[in-house]
């Protein structure tokens, strides 16, 4: 019992020192999400084309969408082309599964104010029972570093 | 707001949607293009000096429906960087006839560690062939062809022989849609194995 007590309050000092700084991506595109393919986002986009991001100072990345809830680590922290690659819940049409995540992105044309410009493919392999669910989504944004 | 047609139609050749026209009547058949397109992939490989490797396997295809269909792929390494992969599947089912082959073109690099990344073009070339009676004057043929984005993720042992299995995605862009960020995805999951030259 002590040993857990001691490994949670050694996660928990880990995640408040990654927590202390980052950034925060919203992302709009339509999900692909075994449908066959995805809609045309909205005009003005709907709540299910939102793709919500908080990436820490240490490159992990916190992702919140319709196709998945997921944890993934980026292989550049900050600025230009990445790949990202962790696990999560994923979602689709035909159910919800547990596995890997991976994204490629691209960040850039930063305005002090706005942010910068954020792009990413994400997709996810979700394993169910007696299925594999697998959505994607392709999104764009700003990604505001605090 | 409609549902975007399914994939095959995505990659659609007329119209916005391909970047290449028609040209089933000209074109000789898909074995003949997998044959030569097979046949340059090793001729390369064999010629060039920048430690070519050679990959062949199996693959599980899905194209945005979460179906995965059976494929096999063919693959040149060149210099552990530069990738040209070859990826063929379909189906008869009669009168139907369905092939798909998609044609990467890829840079490799490291990524966390033993992982390795990679980006490049992918092109699509699609053929749906309907057996009908003689009289009928509907088309028998119908060709789609695109070119998108090909991202994947892999793993590959360092040995001579080696073992290669990876996740990879090609992003195409769907018809007239485009522009409103709908997008068509070929995803494949592939296992096999290889050789390196030197």
């Amino acid at each position: 019992m002590k040993k857990l007590l001691l490994l949670a309050f050694l996660s928990s000092g880990t995640l408040s020192t990654q927590a202390e700084a980052g950034g925060v991506a919203v992302r709009f595109g339509p999900p692909g999400v075994g449908g066959g393919g995805p809609n045309p986002v909205a005009i003005p986009p709907a709540l299910t084309d939102l793709g919500l991001s908080y990436v820490t100072s240490k490159g992990l990345s916190f992702d919140a969408s319709l196709t998945a809830l997921a944890v993934a680590r980026r292989s550049r922290v900050k600025g230009g082309s990445y790949v990202s690659l962790g696990a999560g819940m994923i979602f689709s049409v035909s159910g919800t599964g547990f596995g890997p995540y991976a994204g490629f992105g691209y960040e850039g044309g930063c305005v002090s104010w706005l942010g910068c410009f954020s792009a990413e493919f994400n997709q996810g392999l979700g394993f169910g029972v007696g299925r594999i669910i697998s959505p994607y989504g392709v999104r764009v944004g700003v990604i505001k570093w605090f | 707001m409609s549902q975007t047609p399914g994939s095959t139609q995505l990659l659609g050749g007329s119209g916005v949607a391909g970047f290449f026209p028609h040209s089933s009547d000209h074109f000789p058949s898909y074995r003949l293009r997998a044959f030569l397109v097979l046949s340059v992939l090793l001729g390369s490989a064999n010629q060039l000096a920048a430690a070519p490797a050679l990959g062949l396997g199996l693959a599980a295809i899905e194209e945005t429906d979460e179906r995965f269909r059976p494929a096999f792929w063919v693959e040149a390494i060149f210099g552990e960087r530069w990738i040209t992969k070859l990826e063929s599947y379909g189906r008869r089912q009669a009168p139907v006839t369905q092939t798909s082959h998609l044609l990467s073109f890829s840079r490799q690099f490291p990524l966390f560690s033993t992982l390795l990344g990679s980006m490049g073009v992918a092109l699509a070339y699609e053929s749906t062939e309907v057996q009908r009676e003689p009289d009928e004057e509907r088309p028998k043929k119908s060709t789609n062809t695109n070119l998108g984005l090909a991202l994947g993720l892999g793993w590959q042992s360092k040995s001579k022989v080696f073992v290669r299995a990876e996740w990879g995605s090609a992003i195409f862009p769907a018809g007239t849609a485009g522009i409103l960020l709908s997008t068509s995805r070929k995803q494949s999951l592939g296992l096999g194995v290889g050789w390196r030259f030197k």
